[in-house]
């Protein structure tokens, strides 16, 4: 059986406040999380339990202090470009039209601009963007530009995934619509997939499997399997499956609140 | 904008014509009122027919400190970005070569001027010096402070997209940058006038600078004020040229001018 896709082991890692003889802030300690391929984890805590500092150390940006980030089984080579990252903010370059910021990271990987540009277009075709492409940033309604973002995390085809609350800044409406697009995307697609969220539904209705963290320092206090069909159907949210897993996720989360108190 | 059964265009240069119209016509009454003497302060009317009188004579040394203005701007520029992208690129090099590129700038320009007439000649290289070494510094900070001005979240999403420091330079610090640079070189336009006069001034064969130093002390103060105007009309035509430069250039960039994605 091949290595799964990502696996964390035991990471910690703290914030050293610089100049003054301050002793470290533990930000995550001992963070464990196995995903494969094909597998959908979400990782749910409260601001500040350390979730974006976990992706930031998948994504390469930073480095453990101690424990391993291995990538399809391996601890020794670099993360940074490796992994595909969705943040918050769809950071699109104002200066690029929707097609010259989607097609970003094919063009730094060096792919020839001929095979960069036909890919881009083909996978904006199924994406629904094909008629905004020619469209700046600026012209674009916030859940398109986060669609672009996710294009162009998507485009590099990468095995693995990472989503930072990514439809955090946008309305409601809007939000549930890209969240039902968004598995529908990703069905099937083979990749292993972490979500970073504070929304439980959003949880809920992308993963096969919630993580549940609390802190500082950042910890996992509990795992929810979530056992939905796929796809999900519509109205899923107010079944009584989903309901009861409500619950269940809400009352962990908020049972860190009584242990930390 | 429309004002009273004015078209648009024409009501937006109503309020400041209006205005100059107003001031030149108190500057007139005043000084025929008052019976100042000419040689002291001429009126408006005396400027204007010494405009029109030796119209040839100032254009030709208009030609002259035009020239002087565009080759030092043209130097100002090659040599602001160069360095400015050097310090943009190495923490090292900022920090070795910055702090002496500030002090220089404390030297004041009228007491290196003589200095160059003496080490360079009096013929036109010495003014391009002087208009260079005036506008290189306005270029070279806003240029440094554009490269720096990139979003950090940015800077994270194009590493996890691989991105090497060269392609970071290139296709994000460099476009961030665009706007502080313009922003730059009005200032440099408008100071490089002010240059080739400081230069003309000190020691020259020509050019208004020139023209106004010897009109003075032969009480052709009207012909001074002549000289001025020309002047002036020189910086905001070169003020005007970087503007449309800057539309041209940043014709895609969000309204506000400054990248803040």
């Amino acid at each position: 059986m091949s290595p799964p896709r990502l696996e964390v082991r035991n990471v910690c890692r703290a914030w050293r406040p610089e100049g003054r003889a301050q002793p470290a802030q533990p930000v995550l300690q001992y963070v464990s999380l196995t995903v494969r391929a094909g597998e959908f984890a979400a990782v749910a805590g409260p601001s500040g339990c350390g979730k974006s500092t976990l992706l930031n150390l998948i994504a390469g940006l930073q480095e453990p202090d101690s424990g391993e980030v291995l990538i399809d089984g391996r601890a020794d080579a670099p993360r940074l470009g490796r992994v595909g990252y969705v943040h918050q903010r769809d950071l699109l370059l104002p200066w690029r039209t929707a097609f010259g910021n989607a097609l970003l990271g094919l063009e730094l990987s060096g792919v020839p601009a001929a095979e960069a540009e036909s890919r881009t277009r083909a996978l904006a075709e199924r994406f629904g963007l094909g008629d905004a492409l020619d469209k700046y940033p600026a012209r674009l309604s916030g859940g398109m530009r986060q669609r672009v973002a996710l294009l162009r995390a998507l485009l590099p085809d990468r095995g693995l995934l990472l989503l930072d609350e990514p439809f955090g800044a946008l309305d409601a409406i809007t939000r549930s619509d890209l969240q039902y697009w968004l598995g529908g995307v990703l069905d099937r697609s083979g990749k292993a997939v972490v979500l970073v969220t504070h929304d439980v539904e959003e949880a809920l209705l992308l993963a096969d499997r919630v993580l549940v963290m609390a802190g500082p320092p950042g910890r996992v206090i509990d795992a929810i399997e979530v056992d939905l069909p796929r796809p999900r159907p519509a109205g899923v949210v107010t079944s009584s499956p989903f309901v009861a897993l409500k619950q269940r996720l809400l009352g962990a989360l908020s049972g860190r609140k009584a242990a930390a108190a | 904008m429309a004002f009273a059964g004015v078209s648009a265009p024409a009501a937006g240069w109503l309020p400041p014509l209006a205005l100059a119209a107003a001031a030149l016509g108190l500057w007139e009454g005043l000084t025929r009122l008052l019976e100042v003497p000419r040689w002291l302060l001429p009126p408006p009317s005396a400027i204007a027919a010494e405009t029109w009188r030796s119209f040839g004579l100032l254009i030709g040394h208009a030609g002259t400190t035009l020239l002087e203005v565009a080759l030092g701007f043209m130097l100002a520029t090659v040599s602001g970005a160069a360095l400015a992208a050097a310090v943009g690129w190495s923490r090292l090099l900022e920090r070795t070569i910055y702090p002496f590129v500030i002090a220089s700038q404390t030297v004041p320009v009228i007491a290196i001027a003589p200095l160059l007439l003496v080490w360079v000649g009096p013929e036109i290289t010495s003014k391009v010096i002087v208009v260079a070494l005036i506008s290189f510094f306005p270029i070279m900070v806003n240029l440094v402070d554009g490269l720096r001005a990139a979003d950090t979240e940015m800077v994270d999403m194009f590493r996890t997209l691989g991105a090497t420091k060269l392609q970071l330079f290139t296709r994000l610090h460099v476009p961030t940058a665009l706007p502080y640079l313009f922003s730059g070189l009005k200032v440099a336009a408008v100071v490089a006038v002010i240059g080739a006069v400081i230069g003309e001034w000190v020691g020259a064969q020509g050019g208004l600078g020139w023209l106004m130093r010897v009109s003075a002390p032969q009480l052709q103060t009207h012909r001074v004020f002549a000289a001025i105007l020309v002047l002036s009309v020189i910086a905001i035509a070169l003020f005007a040229a970087v503007a449309a430069a800057e539309k041209l250039a940043l014709r895609n960039y969000p309204r506000s001018g400054r990248v803040t994605v």
